[in-house]
């Protein structure tokens, strides 16, 4: 623009002003002194400020910048008749120009404003207002109804502080804004009324004269009710959220991304028992030294660096924090540290959530314990040599050892139940009964049992457990049970070698007896005889002698004889045994002894029902029936007619023969311990040679047999022969 | 040293009778022997002249293995008697028994002077007579 420009510009009728470049008014076309309300003369005095700033708020500085940027310029005022010029700032060289364009009506401005406009006198009385506000007022309101109204004095403003707005603006000329709760309005929900707010953003600014007086009160309403609302809203959540926070039923601890504590919520300030009156606000989780020992700082950074979250356990002794708070126990506390968006500054925040996790860590330990004690338990009854069980009282099974499952034979879950899964246990018996029962009984019970398929001797403990389990304890006293069988057999075999022995010894002191006294005596009258005929001259005694040696000799031959009969019958234990009948026998000996027995006329009787048969050598059984008839004969009563009554029967096990005759009979109190004995003879009988008895005893005796006799003299005598049946 | 007038001999081996007849007599100890197989019958002729002391032995040779009656027996019976006699008899046990156990048995009879084992000898015969 040059000044060609300016010059026709000023001259023209378009409203111009010249200012340097400080903003000083060089000088004004009429026109524009008009509409600016210039006084005459004196232009170089006026500054810009003065002119528009003022009135506008639009500074020199201001506008200049806005041109320098490259924008257009513009600033509206109002005239003195109230029409409105749009002033554009044109820079020309070291020049600025004002070019003035009168704009829309005033009036039709202030009519069609999007916002509801009143015009107050400075008093306070109602001047002009837009359609608009109309409406806000509404056609009731006091200000159209009464005469007089002045809105200073209005006490309902008053009391929502829209008055004070016009009060604030007549001391200090400058305009305010405010939010208002102008009012209520009533909408009908179905049958009954509601009222609902509605809010204003006020705004009362003043008019001036050009002595800058305060003509006018302007008061600009606009509706701001739904973001009040949405604020309202907004704030509501924000203080629900803030009471969450600070009753959350864990720690809430906020950092700045300095690492600076910005918030802690109550939950964890009761938690610390934080020292009232320490400087908690100068807390920074970077440098507190207790942070620190426990690492809070590396998760802080890894947080704000990483942008994740981060989670850790840890067992914190408070006892070592001594400057925010007098806690002191050890807790195991779970922390969660994340990062959040400060929603002002965009800056990262962290935000620590704290929970203390002892109960739930000593609970899970206490788990943990009681799971490893349980396996060390298992483990344990594993390792012993002896079958353990736990079961429900039904047989369910919890816990098995090793041992035990081996012992049962099957694998064994837990929850089966042993009734059903082992093989054994499927059969009733009696063994079976019993250890339900004990399953069922409240007091423990011991029993064993022997197990024909495993070959198995088992000893069981059952004992109820508190809990309504029972444990059941298996030993294998099979070994055991088998040692005990063989030392009772072994036992037995002791006892059997000591009786032989004892008899063997009894045979003995019998054989130094007989030899005593049956051999020896022969042989000293040989001795004898033998120094008669040596010391004897005649030769007729001489042979006296010599035919005395050999009827010694005959004698000794014949005892000799005897004896070696009789330790053949000893040496000969496992002589062949028969199955012999009684009577077969007896009536063979009897052939054999016919002539014996017709001569003395002996009657023989038999009642040999009861038991008729029994095993033992044929020869034996002979000798003893030959001996018992003998017997019979030889000391038979010379005026009786014979008799011998043989009978069998089975008594305890064994069988016994008994052979009763009506001969002479024997004194048992003289003779009753020589009864059997070798060469015992008690008769002046020339017969007795007293053998027969004593082989007879041998025989039984070689047999695992016995003999005795009941007798009396004059009244026969008994001889009762008892033999072992195997 | 004095003769005896009367021995008796109480055996139930008719061939030791016959040798103890002879060997007393040869050893010329004692003048009668009078020998009884049957301890009983020794007995009976105690009792029998018990009091006709010049009919009653000096001295018994008494054998312990007899049938019917033994030894032991007849000392049993001697001992309910004996101190009736009106005449102190030396009785001797003479048997074939070497066994220990009778003869601590013969030393429970205080009456009995002796016990000598068989065979008789003259070295035996000699004792009878010091006793």
């Amino acid at each position: 623009m040059n000044d060609a420009i300016i010059n026709k510009a000023l001259a023209s009728f378009v409203p111009a002003l010249l200012l340097d470049l400080n903003g000083n008014l060089l000088s004004a076309n009429d026109r524009a002194r008009g509409l600016v309300q210039l006084p005459g003369g004196n232009a170089g005095k006026v500054h810009y400020d003065h002119l528009f700033g003022e009135r506008t708020g639009i500074y020199w500085g201001g506008l200049l910048a806005t041109l320098q940027n490259g924008l257009k310029a513009c600033i509206e005022i109002a005239g003195p008749g109230g029409q409105w010029t749009a002033w554009q700032l044109l820079a020309h060289d070291e020049y600025f120009v004002l070019l003035g364009q009168e704009t829309a009506q005033p009036d039709k401005l202030f009519t069609h404003l999007p916002l509801g406009i009143q015009q107050f006198s400075v008093e306070g009385f109602p001047v002009k207002s837009n359609a608009l506000q109309k409406d806000i007022w509404g056609p009731h309101h006091p200000i159209f109804i009464q005469p007089g109204y002045n809105i200073l004095r209005d006490p309902v403003y008053r009391q929502i502080g829209l008055s004070q707005l016009f009060d604030d603006v007549l001391v200090t000329g400058r305009s305010v804004k405010k939010e208002i709760l102008l009012r209520y309005q009533e909408f009908a929900v179905g049958d009954s009324v509601r009222l609902s707010p509605c809010y204003y953003e006020a705004t009362v600014f003043p008019a001036f004269n050009q002595q800058r007086q305060i003509t006018d009160l302007y008061l600009l309403l606009k509706e701001c009710t739904a973001q009040k609302l949405t604020l309202m809203g907004l704030e509501k959540s924000a203080r629900l959220l803030d009471s969450v926070v600070e009753h959350l039923p864990i720690g809430y601890v906020q950092f700045d991304h300095h690492g600076f504590m910005r918030r802690i919520n109550h939950t964890h300030r009761e938690f610390l028992k934080i020292r009232p009156g320490c400087h908690e606000e100068g807390y920074n989780i970077m440098s507190d030294p207790f942070a620190r020992m426990y690492g809070f700082n590396e998760m802080f950074m890894t947080v704000v660096t990483e942008n994740r979250m981060i989670r850790k356990e840890i067992e914190v002794d408070f006892s070592a924090e001594n400057t925010y708070t007098d806690f002191s126990e050890v807790r195991w506390m779970d922390y969660t540290l994340f990062p959040l968006q400060d929603p002002i500054d965009k800056k990262t925040i962290v935000v620590a959530l704290i929970n203390d996790i002892t109960d739930k860590k000593l609970e899970h330990y206490m788990r943990n314990e009681l799971q490893r004690n349980t396996e060390q338990l298992h483990l344990f009854f594993d390792a012993v040599d002896m079958g353990y069980a736990t079961l429900e009282r039904d047989g369910r099974v919890n816990f098995m050892n090793r041992k035990a499952a081996q012992m049962a034979g099957v694998e064994i879950q837990p929850g089966c139940n042993i009734f059903e899964v082992i093989p054994a246990f499927r059969t009733p018996s009696p063994f079976l009964d019993r250890l339900a029962r004990a399953l069922k009984s409240t007091v423990s019970a011991s029993f064993s049992s022997y197990f024909y398929g495993m070959d198995k001797w088992y000893d069981f403990l059952v004992t109820p457990m508190r809990d309504n389990t029972v444990s059941v304890f298996i030993r294998d006293i099979t070994g055991s049970r088998k040692l005990q069988k063989e030392l009772h057999r072994a036992n037995s075999q002791l006892s059997k070698l000591n009786r032989n022995l004892l008899n063997q010894n009894q045979q003995l002191e019998d054989f130094a007896h007989i030899t005593s006294h049956n051999l020896r005596a022969p042989i000293a009258n040989l001795k004898a005889l033998m120094q008669l005929h040596n010391h004897s001259e005649k030769e007729k005694e001489r042979e006296e002698y010599l035919g005395m040696l050999e009827s010694v000799i005959n004698k000794t031959d014949e005892t000799l004889n005897d004896l070696v009969n009789v330790v053949q019958i000893r040496k000969e234990t496992d002589i062949r045994q028969e199955l012999l009948s009684f009577e077969t026998r007896l009536q063979y000996v009897s052939n054999v002894l016919m002539q014996d027995i017709n001569q003395s006329g002996l009657q023989i009787t038999i009642d040999l029902e009861e038991s008729p048969l029994v095993r033992f050598p044929r020869i034996y059984l002979d000798s003893i029936l030959q001996n018992l008839i003998t017997n019979a004969i030889r000391y038979r009563m010379p005026e009786k007619v014979p008799t011998l009554h043989f009978s069998s029967r089975k008594e305890n096990g064994m069988i016994t023969l008994t052979a009763e005759d009506n001969g002479m009979g024997i004194d048992m109190n003289r003779f009753g311990s020589k009864l059997f004995g070798f060469r015992k003879t008690f008769h002046k009988n020339p017969d007795a040679k007293g053998i027969g008895l004593f082989i007879t005893k041998t025989q039984v005796e070689a047999m695992g047999g016995s003999i005795s006799a009941e007798s009396a003299p004059g009244r026969g005598t008994k001889f009762i022969i008892t033999f072992k049946t195997e | 040293m004095q003769l005896l007038n009367l021995i008796f001999i109480v055996d139930d081996d008719p061939i030791h009778q016959q040798i103890a007849n002879l060997m007393i007599k040869r050893q010329g100890i004692g003048e009668k022997v009078k020998a009884f197989s049957e301890a009983q019958d020794a007995l009976n002729y105690l009792r029998e002249y018990i009091y006709e002391p010049d009919l009653l032995p000096d001295l018994i040779l008494l054998d312990l293995n007899m049938p019917v009656m033994d030894g032991w027996d007849f000392l049993n019976d001697y001992a309910g008697f004996y101190e009736k006699l009106p005449k102190k008899i030396g009785i001797f046990v003479l048997t074939s028994s070497i066994d220990d156990s009778d003869r601590k048995k013969v030393d429970d009879y205080a009456f009995v002077k002796g016990y000598l084992t068989k065979p008789l000898s003259s070295e035996i015969i000699n004792k009878l007579q010091e006793e």
